[in-house]
Parts: structure tokens; C-alpha cells; sequence
């Protein structure tokens, strides 16, 4: 099983894979793009019951990735979910499978949105649209 | 129902099994289903702030969406055929968290099933801990694809 490196982590930890960001910067005063990258590796905790003979990544997982990845792009302590506007799963990730992931946000008042498209290398696999509060 | 028999009706298993009882189901309208929120899940490991201990938003969303695994289930005329199909998230939209969900809390999921076509089903509804709602979700769909047609999306 892959293994929680942090000595001290401050979220729950639903994907272990780590957010390998490629690019983060603003598009405007309140706003942003970034895009990064994360490998689902074979030995994700969510694997063995999921389902444990057909291996697959959980659709809410997509969306854990999604937030992962905002919290990395803005250098935050912490995200959490206000809502998930809209998600939209078009094709399945396995294990060992390396998603792209590409964001941008906007903060709006108290909260932020963030739209995100998760690629794989067989193309599109997901759409997600959050609403979020960022601390930190 | 009971956890053995949610076992037996669900394909999912640790630590993605998140249906603990059964309270209330007629099938082919709605369910509630219950999920005990402990202090010990896998989740937690390595978590050592002083912050509050919130059980992940998505593993709401996971269990309500269990819910409504269970109730597509006992809803079918066929549910034997049903289960050799992989059930996964298709669509979500309008899921909006009021509260956070702490150890020791018990989440009930109520979930009313609106549309059946084909293989996919349209859900909503909404979860509560101690007669408070704590998230709602305006429409989920899951469908029931077969392992090769997974492969080949």
C-alpha cells in the first residue's frame, strides 16, 4: 500500500497518489489556471474494494483528485467541498493509470469555483465543476 | 437489511464499503440507509492536527451513492443479471454540503430513485445526521456497464 510520507497531515487522506503540479499561475486578480498530474498507482488503498475483481477508480475519487489538485495550485492548508456543481464521468481509470489534470478557478466573495478536465492517455475522462472554501 | 446482507447485495468491499444498515426501502421509490462516521477510519491515518476530524465529502457522496446501488438492486426484475455488471458514477450535479460530518455521527442517506432508462438510473435526495441535513444531491445517475464496454470507453 502506498504510504501517508507527511508526519503530520492536515486532511484526510482518501487518494494517496501525490499532485505533481506542471504549471500554476493567475489568469487575473481573482483568478487562476493550473494544470498538474497524478499516478493511480496499482496499490491505492481504494483498489481492494473497488471492486475487488474489476479494479476501478471510484468517480467521487476523480473528484477528490480534482480538489487535491486545487489545494496544491493555491498553496492552500486546506480546501473543502461547498459543492460539486457538476461532474460528468466519460471514460474509466484503472490502476497504474497517469491522469492529467487541468483547472481554473476563480474566487467569487467567500468561496472559489473550479472547473477541471481530467484527461488519461486514452482522452477524456472526466468533467468536474466545484465550488469550495480555501484556507490557508 | 443488515451489513450481511448489504455485503451480499453490494460488489463493493473494505475500506469502500460504506452502507452500514438498511432502515427503510420500497423499491422502485426510495431508501434510507445508514453509515456510522468513526474516528478509526482508514482515511485518518497519519492525521495528527488539532483540526476537527471531518469524514471526507466525497465519501459522503460514495455512500448515498451505495444507497442507491442497493435500492437499483432491489428494484430490478432481474438483479442477478444486474449485479454481473460493473455499477459506476456517471453524472452528478447540484451536490451541495451544508455541515461538516464528525466521528460519531451517523449519516442516513434518503434517496428517492426518479428515472430508470435503460441501464442508468437517476437519483436524488439527501443525507441527514440527527434529523439535520447535512448534504443534498439534486440528481445522480449510475449506470450498469459491462467490464469490456468500461475498456472500451
Amino acid at each position: 500500500m502506498a504510504k501517508v510520507e507527511q508526519a503530520d497531515v492536515m486532511e484526510a487522506q482518501v487518494v494517496l497518489a501525490e499532485v505533481r503540479l506542471k504549471s500554476a499561475g493567475r489568469t487575473g486578480a481573482m483568478a487562476g489556471h493550473a494544470a498538474a498530474t497524478m499516478r493511480i498507482a496499482g496499490d491505492e488503498q481504494i483498489f481492494a474494494g473497488h471492486y475487488p475483481a474489476f479494479p476501478i477508480f471510484p468517480g467521487v475519487c476523480v473528484i477528490e483528485c480534482v480538489r487535491r489538485c486545487l489545494l496544491a495550485a493555491l498553496e492552500a492548508d486546506v480546501v473543502e467541498l461547498v459543492a460539486v456543481e457538476r461532474a460528468q464521468f466519460l471514460s474509466a481509470i484503472f490502476p497504474d493509470d497517469e491522469i492529467e489534470v487541468t483547472l481554473d478557478w476563480e474566487r467569487t466573495g467567500e468561496s472559489w469555483s473550479c472547473s477541471a478536465q481530467v484527461h488519461t492517455s486514452r482522452g477524456k475522462s472526466a468533467v468536474v465543476r466545484l465550488r469550495c472554501t480555501v484556507e490557508g | 437489511m443488515d451489513f450481511a446482507e448489504i455485503r451480499r447485495l453490494l460488489p463493493h468491499r473494505y475500506p469502500i464499503l460504506l452502507v452500514d444498515r438498511v432502515r427503510e426501502i420500497v423499491p422502485g421509490e426510495r431508501i434510507v440507509a445508514s453509515k456510522a462516521v468513526t474516528g478509526n477510519e482508514p482515511w485518518f491515518a497519519g492525521k495528527d492536527t488539532d483540526r476537527p476530524v471531518c469524514y471526507p465529502q466525497v465519501l459522503l457522496i460514495e455512500s448515498w451513492g451505495q444507497s442507491a446501488v442497493i435500492l437499483a438492486l432491489s428494484s430490478n426484475a432481474d438483479p442477478e443479471n444486474l449485479r454481473k455488471q460493473n455499477v459506476v458514477l456517471a453524472a452528478l450535479s447540484g451536490a451541495q454540503f451544508h455541515r461538516p460530518v464528525l466521528p460519531g455521527d451517523v449519516v442516513e442517506n434518503h434517496v428517492t430513485l426518479s428515472h430508470w432508462s435503460n441501464r442508468a438510473v437517476i437519483f436524488e435526495g439527501w443525507g441527514s445526521v440527527a434529523g439535520q441535513v447535512v448534504f443534498e444531491i439534486e440528481r445522480m445517475v449510475l449506470a450498469f456497464r459491462s467490464a469490456t464496454e468500461l475498456h472500451a470507453s
